[in-house]
């Protein structure tokens, strides 16, 4: 992973993944209504980068082989957020532009907001902390350093957060990769890339952003692991790279690369700077190199680990073609412990492109990417038990949720 | 943009044609005011004899319009069986789909010499009618001697070749600040030696209106009409051309030499969502042309051979850190990068193309030929981007040459059997290229050539079934190589593959052409299965062209003329194609037949044209004459993703369209002078070739042409 395509990374900045269940109080709760669409999901096809996602709903739980019938046509590839009973679509290409979505009487999907940012290409991540609250990580292609704050409820922007100052010397591009939010801050991964495509330097940052004042607080930094690649944010579908857990402790997900281990770091609640005392070295724990962090409370914690380090972090072999070789791998971060692959007989999949999520205290349910079949499962969480829900028939599921 | 100097030219051509001999007659000049055909014209003895050959072919003369301000792309659109996709406004891209072939797979010939890899300059978009004499569309077989590596359609522009001196200018202006300026001249110093000078200047800004998705303060996209404001075109071309003809040891020799070059501003991205303020494309072409032709060079030999040299340097520019809106107006600045790449470019591409060609024909007999065709080309490009190589710390991914070696050679027999009432024509060619480029994975380039032989092969019958009944048919296995673009990329949107491999296809045609005194009916069938389909999917960035698809394209097209009365011309065509996808579809790693079958995306598959001419001689005074027409365009709604995927009510689609067009003609014969207005797109329809990316609306162009002739 020397050097790095920037198509590539816009795969693994759009592609799908999981939903944590940590739940926000802030987070409205739609009313069940039975005729109401209860699920929904976005699919990508295509090859990269022609790719075209399909927002749909199902009324009942999908099963069988779930088709796109239904769906709304996006251009390019999307990445989906679901935030209180809407779903939320950023997809590729100038100018970036978020979606709201709604599902209509006869179950279709519906847009009902949106906003534009000129210039930009797509949005890093997103983070919804209230109705009214939202932040939209601006991207490093179009070399625009600003965080965009928005309202949800309106789709309307309500300011900018100026990010020049996370800018470095050396650095032709600067990527804003997942944001999680406690206290007053953001806790917001950038990633520095020189000219070739290079770490500009093999180290975690995290910028911290106070959202009273709207300014950069600090870029905090450490050099026990490489880099943040992947985003995601809570409201995301897809591996992500800081979680907070029961504790209000964030951990912060660090790629494997240049000699350096994948591996998490954890900044403690209260503080605003990595826990020199806390590494998680996941590489040596699980053998192989791991992203993504999948956490559902203590006990219920999930990474993707490579079986075969060619295939990381882009899936793909040594001639670039695609190549399925990562598993869901269960892991303590308390006792920084792995448990092992939670179903050996999975076949194996495209990491960057999976998601784990949940909605009740029964299941986790998890997309198996895989060369030959794309495919939801679940994961019972009181004794491990791993099944297929269903297949996908028009691509890549990369967002799967519960609406009301 | 040098509108003064067009006016000066106009002043000057005027006060020529003042003092010229308008008694002089001559057959161009009856053309100039004669009826306003259809394009597809049978009354000429050339286009005649080329539509009554075994291969499919609609002749569009072009003689009847030097009156009028269409462009040869324009009468394209009215021919059954073309789709004309245009990229924006006047001097856009312009793209054909002819019986299910499209892009790289029409080939393009001026004066049978093959035009890939040559540019932009000299497309049939902005080559002034005036500089023609036909435009000749193959669909299905071509002709052996055109000597090229199509896989189902081509089309060769036949430029005006009279044996007398002339001066033929023009002047147009249209709506969009368009200005359009042509000049010829042709003079002969002896019977045999002669000099001519071709000019062209074209100049638009686009500011046509569009709809528009504009962010407002929120960010909130509003729907509002915005004037295109950085679109602007120009071009301008000079042909100078110097030889004999008709001598004893030749019946053509000339030594040709072109200067072309094009500016155009970027206005927006390809789905016309981001609008762009500064980045512009500009292309210049140097070339030079040696064309020998003798009959009888020996008995029963003749021999046709051409070699051109050609440079071309184009430049895309893209330095500007300003965001702009739909207003025009700057709203932001990036941090890094241009408007259109991360890395911003000033990118210099210089290609060089040489071109030989050869065709030797052997009569036999009365009734049998043997012709021999070869067709060679050298590709060589490299570039140079100073601004991207600092982004990239130095590095010149753009410096590293590409090339590409390409030879068709040809043999083919024609002949006439069953009392001359059956002609055949049947011809075999093996193709052979070898190119040598480079991939681009993880930012480092991988060296990469391969050489390809390939062969393609063909059989076409006409048989007489009546005075009025022509039927024919043709079969053919035909190939084509991967191009330099397809191999090379642009070096700016479309990425190498230099890996590509070519494209088959069998092609099965089948004619019945009716023709009475009134009627003119031709019926037409197609059937192609093409494997390997190089394909560039639509995209919103860099892309690559790939061997994607099988695919199976079955239509039919019907054209009809009626001649009612002298004065009243109909015309009406409807052309039907289905084009199938027949392979898997890789996606995302996963193999599956869902899209086998399906309709191929983005491809209109129905449309159909109609017009009426009236023209009337003798207008007011003697030899002054009038014409007026109307024609139309309907092309049916057409979803830019596979129709398999998604609810029909939400899919992204290409409307439905319905366009009108119209002019009327003066012209005053005796003076050499005539005058023509027209209005393009007169319901000022929302139109798109391309997804969202709106044409120009309704237009008006009002045209003077001065000429004059002189016969030896």
């Amino acid at each position: 992973m020397k050097r790095k395509n920037l198509y590539l990374l816009l795969a693994a900045l759009s592609a799908v993944t999981s939903f944590s269940c940590k739940k926000d109080k802030s987070i409205p709760e739609a009313p069940i209504e039975a005729n109401k669409i209860k699920y929904a999901l976005t699919v990508t096809g295509g090859v990269f980068p022609s790719q075209t996602t399909y927002l749909f709903g199902s009324y009942q739980f999908p099963t069988g082989s779930v088709g796109t019938a239904n769906a709304a046509e996006l251009i390019s590839s999307g990445q989906m957020y679901k935030y209180g009973a809407y779903v939320y679509i950023n997809t590729f290409g100038a100018p970036a532009t978020l979606r709201k979505y709604e599902f209509d009487a006869t179950g279709k999907p519906k847009q009902v907001g949106s906003f534009s940012v000129l210039g930009l290409k797509t949005f890093g991540a997103v983070d919804f902390i209230s109705e009214t609250e939202a932040y939209a990580a601006s991207n490093g292609f179009a070399g625009i350093p600003k965080l965009v704050k928005f309202n949800p409820t309106t789709m309307q922007i309500t300011g900018t957060i100026d990010l020049t100052s996370l800018q470095k010397p050396g650095a032709t591009e600067v990527y804003y990769l997942g944001m999680v939010h406690r206290d007053n801050n953001i806790f917001m991964g950038v990633n520095y890339q020189d000219a070739s495509f290079s770490n500009l330097a093999d180290s975690v940052f995290v910028a911290v952003i106070n959202r009273t004042t709207g300014t950069v607080t600090k870029l905090i930094t450490d050099g026990r692991s490489s880099e943040i690649w992947t985003g995601g944010s809570e409201s995301s579908f897809d591996p992500k790279t800081m979680i907070i857990d029961a504790n209000n402790d964030i951990y912060v997900m660090g790629f494997a690369n240049n000699g350096k281990p994948s591996g998490i770091l954890k900044i403690k609640n209260g503080t605003t700077d990595f826990d020199p005392t806390y590494f998680f070295n996941l590489s040596t724990t699980t053998g192989k190199p791991c992203l993504g962090l999948y956490y559902f409370g203590t006990g219920q914690v999930f990474t993707m680990r490579y079986s075969d380090a060619v295939a990381y972090p882009f899936d793909s072999d040594a001639n670039f073609d695609p190549y399925a070789a990562a598993e869901y791998y269960k892991i303590d971060l308390m006792a920084k412990t792995s448990l092992g692959n939670i179903a050996p007989t999975l076949p194996k999949v495209f990491g960057v492109s999976t998601f784990m999520t949940k909605w009740d205290s029964e299941k986790i349910y998890f997309s198996v990417p895989a060369a030959a079949s794309n495919s939801i499962y679940s994961y019972l969480i009181s004794n491990g038990t791993v099944k297929k829900e269903f297949d996908v028939s028009a691509g890549v599921c990369n967002g799967f949720t519960k609406l009301n | 943009m040098k509108l003064s100097t067009t006016i000066l030219l106009l002043c000057f051509a005027s006060t020529v044609f003042a003092q010229s001999n308008t008694s002089k007659q001559d057959t161009l000049k009856k053309d100039t005011v004669r009826i306003l055909k259809d394009v597809l014209v049978i009354g000429v003895v050339n286009s005649k004899t080329l539509r009554q050959q075994p291969v499919n072919v609609s002749i569009v003369d072009t003689r009847p319009f030097y009156n009028s301000n269409v462009t040869g792309a324009d009468l394209l659109r009215q021919t059954s069986g073309i789709k004309v996709k245009l990229d924006g406004g006047y001097g856009s891209r312009t793209s054909f789909l002819i019986n299910g072939s499209t892009g790289k797979q029409v080939k393009f010939f001026i004066d049978g010499l093959p035009q890939d890899n040559l540019g932009e300059t000299q497309g049939l978009n902005i080559l002034p009618i005036e500089q023609t004499e036909r435009i000749e569309v193959y669909k299905g077989i071509l002709p052996i001697d055109l000597g090229a590596d199509a896989l189902g359609a081509a089309i060769n522009i036949v430029t005006r070749k009279e044996k007398q001196n002339y001066l033929d200018a023009s002047y147009a202006i249209s709506s969009f600040n368009t200005h359009r300026f042509n000049l010829l001249m042709k003079k002969y110093l002896s019977n045999h030696f002669y000099t001519s000078v071709q000019g062209s200047l074209n100049y638009a800004t686009n500011n046509y209106i569009v709809t528009a998705e504009a962010p407002d303060q929120y960010g909130n996209p509003q729907i509002k009409d915005v004037k295109r404001f950085h679109d602007l075109f120009k071009n301008y071309n000079i042909k100078i051309e110097t030889g004999f003809t008709g001598s004893k040891w030749a019946d053509q020799l000339s030594l040709t030499f072109i200067n072309a070059g094009l500016y155009r501003h970027l206005q927006n991205n390809l789905v016309m969502a981001q609008p762009y303020g500064k980045a512009f494309y500009k292309e210049d072409l140097f070339s030079s042309i040696l064309k020998y032709q003798k009959n009888n060079l020996l008995k029963n030999f003749n021999l046709t051979a051409f070699a051109s040299y050609n440079k071309i340097k184009g430049i895309f520019t893209d330095t500007s850190k300003n965001i702009y809106n739909w207003d025009g107006e700057v709203v932001g600045r990036k941090f890094s990068g241009g408007e259109i790449t991360s890395s911003a470019n000033e990118l210099n591409i210089y290609t060089d193309v040489v071109n030989a060609k050869l065709v030797a024909t052997y009569r036999i007999n009365d009734d049998y030929k043997i012709v021999f065709s070869n067709t060679l080309q050298h590709y060589y490009r490299t570039g140079k981007d100073t601004v991207a190589q600092k982004f990239y710390s130095g590095i010149d991914y753009f410096g590293t040459p590409s090339s590409l070696l390409k030879n068709i050679a040809g043999v083919g027999i024609e002949g006439l059997l069953l009392k001359k009432k059956l002609q055949f024509t049947s011809s075999f060619k093996h193709l052979y290229t070898y190119i040598k480029g480079y991939q681009i994975n993880f930012a480092t380039l991988f060296p990469s050539s391969q050489n390809i032989h390939t062969a393609a092969y063909n059989i076409a019958l006409a048989y007489k079934l009546s005075k009025h009944l022509l039927l024919k048919t043709s079969y053919e296995h035909a190939a084509r190589l991967p191009d330099a673009e397809e191999s090379f990329g642009d070096l700016m949107l479309i990425k190498p593959n230099p890996k590509l491999v070519p494209e088959k296809s069998e092609n099965i045609n089948l004619n019945l052409l009716y023709n009475v005194s009134k009627v003119e009916l031709e019926l037409t069938g197609f059937y192609r299965k093409v494997t390997n389909v190089i394909y560039l999917r639509p995209s919103q960035f860099s892309t690559t062209y790939q061997n994607l698809l099988k695919a199976n394209v079955a239509g039919v097209e019907a054209a009809v003329k009626y001649f009612p009365v002298t004065y009243l011309t109909l015309n009406a065509n409807i052309t039907y194609q289905d084009l199938r996808n027949q392979s898997q579809i890789d996606n995302s790693g996963l193999n599956n037949d869902r899209y086998k079958n399906a309709r191929i995306p983005n491809t209109p598959y129905l449309f159909m044209n109609g017009g009426i001419m009236f023209t009337k001689n003798n207008v007011l005074q003697k030899d002054n004459n009038f014409q007026a027409w109307w024609n139309s365009s309907y092309t049916h709604e057409y979803f830019l993703y596979w129709e398999v995927d998604g609810a029909r009510e939400l899919k992204n689609r290409i409307p439905t369209q319905f366009l009108q067009y119209a002019g009327i003609t003066y012209s005053l014969s005796k003076k050499g002078l005539a005058f023509s207005f027209e209005v393009n797109n007169i319901a000022n329809q929302k139109t798109f070739d391309n997804f969202k990316v709106q044409l120009p609306g309704r237009a008006y162009s009002f045209k003077i042409r001065l000429y004059q002739f002189k016969n030896l």
